[in-house]
Order: structure tokens, then sequence, then C-alpha cells
């Protein structure tokens, strides 16, 4: 079956509804083929309107509508238990409906669970490493001409990947690649923006710090491995300094 | 050495070399150095400045070499096999093989060949051009001198990226993982077998057809494959002419499509469960063998009873296929305790079992997944690929950080 594919709110908007081989599916930007979708995001609000409750999610940038209707599996009433601001896991399928006024898009929630701080860094990773590998293949493909499914599905290591990039390729749809390399770049700046004011908050707000301390306080929600290049991404622009006791500190 | 003909040899360095002068100071460096004839030096040269090595001496280059052609080749040979024949009432000797520059290759014969080894570098004086089923082949006459410039050092012609080759080369050494696409199709109203591959490196993919011949997936190098174009498009040709190593066998199915492909085998990955299905979830299976029965006897042990289990369905994912798998009792206590799978088995009643498996759903799991190939000729349906959960923990906070780490360090 073709996978519920981790996707990030920029892609997900991209997409648009497409006949693939008589099934109705969506077809992103950068080819990825699909109908279910997995995301991660913060949950704005939770509401009903009209007898149809749905969630409000922040994907990094993009706000996104969930409705819980017919394809949610388990206890509609559990989106009340949601904590406003707290960070989720979704799986849901994307419709579109023809409209008079054009095209009415669906998001239809199947499931979801709240995650951690750890997990939420684990799927916005991951959601951004998968759109990496799939912008590698796709400028490749470009830079050694147009392939047939069976060499990109080689690249891809999966058909279901594979038919989607295809599918642009045969339709002339083209790939915005810029638009996809400046979200990931964007990515990269705004986490590694993010862990350093994280530690350096933390720092400010202590006085000095050594890293098992620093670890501690952030309860296991970064790595050490993290930990440190932040620290040594601090130490070099000169925001702290680290003491003869291994401690770091801020400069005032 | 008089100056003279070391300036002679050098103007044909620049010349071979679009006027380097880096070669020429090349030369003259590695000269000093060398205890080789110039010529030969000349000739490393150039070789190493990817220059026209026909120049040195006053040769052809071979992708000029037509069917009316008598002259001079430089090259280096390759694919040699050696006949012998009798005309006269004297024996002979033929070799044939692939000479080529850098400009291209062409099959040669030379009879009464002296001491060529595959890979030498070998001029001939007097070769003509001629052809032989409709293709252009070199050949030597009697008056024709073959003098051999330099040993080969493995035998083969240098690798080629895939991203390099072209239509117009011709007999390449090209190297990459190669995957399977269609094989020993029947052609030619079954007078040829076709196998279809495609070869992968790093700069690019191509088509591989395999004609004749068996290939195996993995890492492979092919010595003289044949680029071709056919319908617009850029093959490798290879056949039982060609040369195939298999440098590396291919390795177990990475993902989850890939094992559904292959139908068989086993892989250890990440998974996200999607969900669970509960469908018959109460089964009887044979308490010796653990098979499940039907009409409540074991086929292979008839007098040993049943016992019944509760097994369930997870929907997994891990990004490139999503797959059924089943999962049996034994896992199922370790996930959500052997006290939901006790009373729903004494209660007939699955919402137990089924209300512990959601609060799991769209969790991260490590996996063990068996798959099988059943087929089910009685209905007249396709053999599918059945997958079963053989082992399965779910994610740690640990699990979580050696994951982050490893995406960080592939995310550039």
């Amino acid at each position: 079956m073709r996978p519920a594919y981790l996707i990030t709110g920029g892609e997900l908007r991209d997409s648009s509804p497409v006949n693939f081989n008589g099934e109705n599916l969506n077809i992103s930007g950068l080819g990825l083929l699909f109908k279910k979708f997995i995301m991660v995001g913060q949950v704005q609000n939770r509401m009903e309107e009209n007898d149809r409750k749905m969630i409000k999610i922040l994907d990094q940038n993009n706000e996104f509508y969930f409705l819980i209707g017919q394809y949610f599996t388990g206890n509609p009433e559990r989106i009340w238990d949601l904590q406003i601001n707290s960070y989720v896991i979704i799986s849901a399928t994307l419709t579109f409906k023809e409209k008079n006024s054009g095209q009415d898009r669906n998001i239809y929630a199947e499931n979801f669970r709240e995650i951690n701080d750890l997990e939420l860094q684990y799927y916005r990773l991951h959601t951004m490493k998968s759109l990496q590998d799939r912008l590698n293949i796709v400028k490749k493909l470009i830079s050694s001409g147009a392939k047939d499914l069976s060499e990109i599905s080689v690249l891809t290591k999966s058909n279901y990947i594979a038919e989607g990039i295809y599918y642009r390729i045969k339709e002339n749809l083209g790939f915005d690649v810029s638009r996809y390399e400046a979200l990931l770049e964007s990515f990269r700046l705004s986490s590694e923006s993010s862990t350093n004011e994280k530690i350096l908050g933390l720092i400010k707000s202590r006085g000095e710090m050594s890293i098992d301390e620093i670890v501690k306080s952030l309860e296991n929600s970064m790595t050490t491995k993290e930990i440190e290049d932040a620290l040594s991404s601090l130490l070099n622009s000169g925001e702290i300094y680290e003491t003869k006791e291994h401690k770091f500190r801020y400069i005032a | 050495m008089p100056d003279e003909i070391i300036e002679e040899i050098k103007e044909k360095i620049l010349k071979a070399t679009n006027n380097d002068q880096n070669a020429a100071m090349e030369f003259d460096k590695r000269l000093l150095e060398s205890t080789e004839p110039p010529i030969i030096v000349a000739l490393n040269v150039v070789e190493d400045f990817q220059g026209d090595i026909s120049v040195l001496f006053d040769g052809e280059r071979i992708s000029s070499v037509t069917k009316d052609f008598e002259g001079t080749v430089v090259g280096k040979i390759t694919n040699i096999s050696y006949k012998e024949f009798e005309r006269n009432g004297k024996r002979h000797k033929m070799l044939t093989g692939i000479i080529r520059d850098n400009s291209g290759a062409i099959p040669i014969t030379i009879f009464d060949p002296p001491k060529i080894g595959e890979g030498d570098t070998i001029l001939i004086k007097n070769v003509v051009g001629d052809e032989f089923n409709n293709k252009l082949r070199l050949k030597t006459r009697n008056n024709s001198e073959i003098t051999p410039l330099k040993r080969g050092s493995d035998g083969q012609a240098e690798l080629v990226t895939i991203s390099k080759i072209n239509p117009d080369m011709k007999f390449i050494s090209v190297e990459g993982e190669l995957r399977i696409i269609e094989k020993n199709r029947p052609v030619k109203g079954e007078q040829s077998r076709l196998t279809v591959g495609i070869l992968t490196d790093s700069t690019g993919t191509i088509q591989v057809r395999a004609w004749d011949i068996d290939l195996e997936e993995g890492l492979v190098r092919f010595h003289g494959a044949y680029p071709k174009i056919y319908n617009n498009k850029l093959y490798l040709n290879v056949n039982k002419n060609s040369k195939i190593e298999v440098l590396r066998r291919a390795g177990k199915p990475e993902n989850l499509y890939q094992l559904a492909e292959n139908g068989s085998g086993e892989i250890e990955i990440n998974v996200r469960i999607l969900g669970f299905i509960a469908k018959n979830p109460f089964v009887d299976v044979c308490s010796e063998c653990g098979r499940v029965v039907r009409d409540g006897r074991c086929n292979l042990h008839p007098e040993a009873k049943p016992a019944r289990i509760i097994r369930v369905t997870a929907i997994i994912d891990d990004g490139f296929s999503s797959q059924y798998a089943t999962l049996y009792q034994s896992l199922l206590i370790k996930l959500i305790g052997e006290d939901a799978v006790k009373s729903s088995l004494a209660s007939l009643d699955i919402s137990l079992v089924r209300e512990r498996l959601n609060e799991l759903a769209l969790n991260e799991f490590k996996v063990k997944v068996s798959a099988y190939r059943s087929s089910r000729s009685n209905s007249g349906e396709e053999a599918r690929t059945n997958m079963e959960i053989v082992e399965i923990q779910k994610f740690t906070e640990d699990d979580y950080k050696i994951s982050i780490e490893k995406l960080r360090g592939e995310f550039t």
C-alpha cells in the first residue's frame, strides 16, 4: 500500500488533486503522490461548528484545519482532551471536492496523539530528511535528463515514491527546486537558532552552568551532542565563555 | 638522443594536448627522471593529460577509422582471445580484441601477432579497415608492423562513470549497483533472452540490457559493455563477450517496499504503526506446532489439542510502503500486557485489546518483519506477500535520541 508520508505544511499546501490510474490522489510540487499523510504540529484550537468537530494545527508556518469525520478511528470526543499549544502527531487524508467557486480542500484526521519535545524533534527532522532525500533525487534526475519509472524507482527505493516524481516529469509539471531548498534552509536555520536560544536562556537565568546541569534542566529534550554543538556555537560567537571549572557563563 | 628529436616529440605533445604547455613541461621533468625511451615518456604524458596519442605516432584516431582506412593506429588492446587455424599446411595464430584510444574503440584482428597481453598499448602500422557482418573492424596484413609500447596494468579498460557514457563509446568498463527489473524475456522469436537491469553509480543511472547472459543484483563491474541509442534512449548492452564481475552480491531488502517485492526474507527496521485491525482475532492453533488449525484438528498433529489464541493485524509504515503484518499473541502480550489478552480470550470480547492497541497507534517501533509468499491457486488469485512481525519493541527515549543523532548527521 501507498505509505502515509511525513509531510511539511509547505508541501501539503502545494498539493493538488490528481487522478492517478483511476485512483483519486494528490500530488505535491516535489512529486509526492499521496492520499494519507502524517504531520506534526502545535494544537492551536479544537472546535465544533455545525456538528463538525475539528482541530486547528500549526506546522512551523502553516495552519490547517483537520476535520474529525468519517475516517477518524477511535472516539472523536478525544479532541477535547488535547491541550492548546501542545504538540501532536496526526495522520490524515487530503481530499478535494469540486465546487462552483473552485476546489474545496478537506483534511480528514484519522488519528492523533500528543507528543513530547523529543518526539517533536524526531518527527520534524525525519520529515525534513525525507524531503531532502527526495529533493536530491529530483536534482539528480534533472541534471541527468528525464528517466523512466524503473530507473527512478531504483533511486527512491520504492515505486510509490518514484511514481509521483515520474508523473511530474511525464506531464511536464516541473519541480520548484529552489522553493524546497529554501524550505530546508529555513528549517536548518530555525532549528539551530532555537536550540542556541534555549541554552543561552538557561545559562543567562542561572548565571553559570555545567553540561550536566544543562542536560538535566532540558529534561532530555535535547541530545548531549546537540547541546555540545550549541555550546560550541555560542562560545564561537562570544555569547558565553567557559570557566576553569568547565562551567559556561553568559557574557553580559 | 639528439635534441631535435626531443624537440620534435615536444611539438607533437603540444599538438596532441591542444597546446597544453604544462604537458610539455611535464615531459621535460619526467624525461630527466625516467629510463624509458622519450616516446614512451611522451605517451604517458599525453595519456595523463587526456590528449590524442595518435598524434605522437602520426596515426589516425580510432573514431576516424573507416572501412577504406589504411595506415597507423595506436591504442590499448583488451578483450583478447586467440584462435589457431591452418592455411597452406602452415599453422597460424589469430588474435581478436578491442583496440581503443580516448576517441573510441574498434574490434581488431591481428594475424600471427607478437606477444601481446591484455591492456597493452600497441602501435600498428599498415593496418586496414574492414567490414565483417556489417560491422567495422581493423585487421592486419602481411606487411603490418606491430609494436607493443607499454604493458597493461590490469588488462581492463579504465572505468567510465555513468554520466560520462555516450553512444559513441564502445566496449567500456563501468561499475555500479545493479537492480534487475526483468529477467530472461524471450525476444526475436525465442532466439534470444533479454535481461534488463538498472545500473546506478554516484553520477547517474543507465538501463542495462543483457543478451543471453545472466545478471546478478549487487555491486557489479561490466567490461566490454557497449552503449547504444534505441528509441532516443541510451542503453548499455552486454552480451556473452562482455565480462561481468559481481563485486558484492545484493544485500537483504532495505525497506518494506523491497521486502514486499522480494516476497520472502526478513528485515529489521523502524516503523510507525498507523493502526491495528482486529477482525476475526480469535484463532485455534495446534498446541504442538503452533500452526492455525481448521475444523479443530492439525493435519500434522491430529492428536494434539488446539489452543485458542488472539492475533491481530498491524498496519506498519516505514515511509516507503505501508503493509499489513500479522502480530501473534506472544508479541501482543509484550505490547499490551497479559491481563488484557487473557481477559479478552476468556470473554471472547476483543474490546480491551483494541483499546490498549489504539493507545499505541502512531508510535514508532523497532520491528523484525518476516515475509513469505502465499499462492492462492485454488481461487485463481496471484501469489501475494504476507508479512508477520516476529520481534517488536516500542521506541524508548534512547531510541529517539539515537535516531535524532543519526538524522542530524544525515541532514546536511
